[in-house]
């Protein structure tokens, strides 16, 4: 059997293990705090990357909608709620002229009921693979062209590559799969724009004459040079072609920001929860580190009587109180881990908004901060019962004690 | 001499007026002595070893153990002094409830800058004392007899000059206070001095006996 020394340390153990409430309870205050702080700044991390990584990689400045589909267009690109809207066609070859557009690209949107591949509704998006520069950043391995008859899915569509999908009783060859975008483009399936005009017309899904369906697009993404700013460009189209083709625009920049206040809400609801939880950890703890103070008056003479030292005694709370703040951080951290790490999926779909995934080495810090800021809670806490001891001769403190 | 006590007093308040509660009290005890405070309660018995054991400042005198004015050290050089010369047993109960009895007796060898291990001693002074049998116990779980010999072995533990007990053998039926008595008779053949206060007169056939009564010392 080794012998173990009493150091400050191996006492605080000691006197924690024989109060398991006090302990566990103030251990389960900072761990809350701990699990609010780091679970809460990982989700909005991880959202605000989501939205950063779209800015970055949503090729288009602007997106020309039919007017009053804004809303839509926000959602089915985003959210993946499917949606159909159309436009005239030969708006392209204009728009393709206008200064200061140096690349534009049509899209049409088909809202699927059902298809066979998906138990949610899928958005079908037909677009142009020659001209397109909206999809193919994100399409995974090198797809030199797309054939007729197959389509790129969204990451979270489930046939894989070479597997078959069936919309409206159509069978389509899944071509290629995309990257994670975390927007509404999982849940899409891609195909040229005479495909999507063809199962149209097979599948009777839409009413009237379908003959001239192909002069219809839902929307137009356009780059616009560098030299000139998106909204100019935008308001030269406007003046152009609005009252003709009954147009909107949607400045990309303007898409995301709408999502940016609502994650700014967010982010700001966490950092007020945990700072009031932090704030709360420290007055709870403050309070009861006192009032045991007062308790342990004899138990602490009677150290003072045995030969321990003020600052021996004084390592001694600090010590109680650091494995409080920093065991309670550890138990918030290993929960986050457990209910947010599995979870994680389910939570971004019900927010509803892009997101991407950490790397470990992110997290590890945002944790590791976590860990020092709730865990230093606990000496903190403690610094007035540890400043506060007997500055009073041992005899009358004894004696209060009892 | 071991202990030289000169012209102690300490005043206290009560009612808005001082009283003392030590007055003028001089005492001396040699190397390996015994010394009996005899005393009714409120006489000023506890106040007085509190004292001695620099735990109470005194108001006036001069308290010097082996040549040494311990109210002349810094807080934490007397405290380290009590740790290394003296052994204290407080009256009422004095063990630590979060450590087992074994671990109260080892505790005092920690808390000063020995080194090496405690175990060994501190198990052979608790078999000396007939703690063996009660080492994992926590104090809740020992009766008024154990406790007091637990606290004496930890008192006996860093070997001191001097042991001071404040009424180690109130609240115990006749019996066991005649065995803690032996006890004390026992460490002091070892050389231990001692320096015990009581009212019981028991305990006081051993030594030499000094009555105290309202703060001052009776017959020497
Ligand atoms: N902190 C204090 N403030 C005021 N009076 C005190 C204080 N401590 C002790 N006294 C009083 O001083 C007197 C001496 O007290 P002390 O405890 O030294 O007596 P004692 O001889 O040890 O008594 P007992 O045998 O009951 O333990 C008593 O009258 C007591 O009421
Ligand atoms: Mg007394």
């Amino acid at each position: 059997m080794t012998e173990r020394a009493f150091t400050p340390g191996v006492l605080a153990r000691a006197n924690l293990r024989r109060r398991p409430f006090r302990s566990a309870g103030l251990a389960g205050l900072v761990a809350l705090f701990t699990f609010v702080l780091f679970g809460g700044t990982i989700l909005n991390e991880n959202l605000s990357r989501g939205l950063d990584s779209l800015a970055g990689r949503l090729g288009a400045d602007l997106l020309i909608v039919p007017y009053g589909y804004e809303k839509e267009t926000q959602a089915a690109l985003l959210r993946g709620e499917p949606s159909t809207f159309y436009l005239k066609a030969d708006l392209l070859d204009k728009v393709r002229g206008a200064p200061g557009v140096v690349q534009a690209s049509p899209q049409f949107f088909l809202a699927s009921l059902n298809a066979s591949c998906c138990t949610a509704q899928v958005q079908i998006i037909g677009y142009d693979p020659e001209s397109d520069f909206l999809i193919r950043p994100w399409t995974r391995g090198n797809l030199a062209a797309l054939e007729k008859g197959q389509v790129v899915v969204g990451s979270r569509i489930i046939p894989a590559v070479g597997e078959e999908l069936t919309l409206f009783g159509v069978g389509f060859a899944v071509a290629a799969k995309m990257e994670a975008t975390g927007m509404g483009f999982d849940t899409s399936v891609f195909m040229s724009l005479d495909d999507v005009y063809e199962l149209m017309v097979k599948g009777g899904l839409a009413e009237g004459d379908l003959s001239q369906i192909n002069a219809f697009i839902s929307s137009i993404a356009l780059k616009t040079s560098p030299d000139f700013a998106p909204r100019d460009v935008g308001n030269e189209l406007m003046r152009r072609h609005a009252l003709d083709y009954n147009l909107d625009l949607v400045l990309t920049k303007n898409l995301l920001s709408d999502i940016s206040v609502s994650l700014k809400n967010f982010s700001s609801f966490i950092w007020v929860l945990a700072a009031f939880l932090w704030l709360l950890a420290m007055i709870v703890m403050s309070v009861v580190f006192s009032v045991a103070l007062n308790e342990r008056q004899r138990e602490f003479s009677l150290l003072r009587i045995l030969g321990a030292t003020r600052g021996w005694l004084g390592r001694l709370i600090l010590h109680e109180a650091s494995y409080i703040g920093f065991g309670g951080a550890a138990l918030g951290l290993a929960g986050a881990a457990v209910i947010i790490f599995p979870f994680s999926t389910l939570i971004f779909q019900s927010i509803g908004l892009p997101h991407l995934r950490l790397s470990g080495l992110t997290v590890l810090a945002y944790g590791l901060a976590a860990f020092i800021l709730a865990g230093a809670a606990g000496p903190l806490a403690s610094l007035y019962s540890v400043l506060s001891i007997t500055r009073f001769d041992i005899y009358p403190t004894l004696r209060e004690g009892e | 001499m071991l202990l030289e006590v000169t012209r102690l007093s300490k005043k206290y308040t009560r009612g808005g007026r001082d009283f003392p509660a030590v007055d003028n009290l001089s005492l001396s005890l040699e190397r390996g002595g015994f010394i009996c405070l005899l005393g009714r309660s409120g006489s000023g018995k506890s106040t007085f070893l509190n004292m001695l054991a620099g735990l109470l400042t005194p108001d006036a005198g001069k308290i010097s153990f082996d040549g040494l004015d311990i109210f002349s050290l810094d807080d934490r050089a007397r405290t380290l002094w009590r740790n290394d010369k003296l052994g204290y047993v407080p009256q009422g109960a004095s063990l630590l409830s979060n450590l087992s009895a074994l671990d109260n007796v080892r505790l005092p060898y920690h808390l000063g800058s020995r080194k090496g291990g405690s175990l060994k001693k501190a198990r052979g002074l608790m078999s000396d004392l007939g703690l063996a049998k009660v080492e994992k116990s926590y104090p809740p779980a020992l009766s008024g007899g154990e406790m007091r010999r637990v606290a004496l072995a930890r008192a006996m533990m860093n070997e001191p000059e001097l042991i001071i007990a404040d009424e180690p053998t109130s609240d115990l039926d006749s019996e066991t206070a005649r065995e803690i008595a032996e006890l004390f008779t026992l460490l002091n053949d070892r050389g231990c001095a001692f320096l015990l206060a009581t009212h019981d007169l028991e305990l006081s056939r051993h030594g030499r006996v000094l009555k105290i009564s309202d703060g001052r010392l009776l017959s020497d």
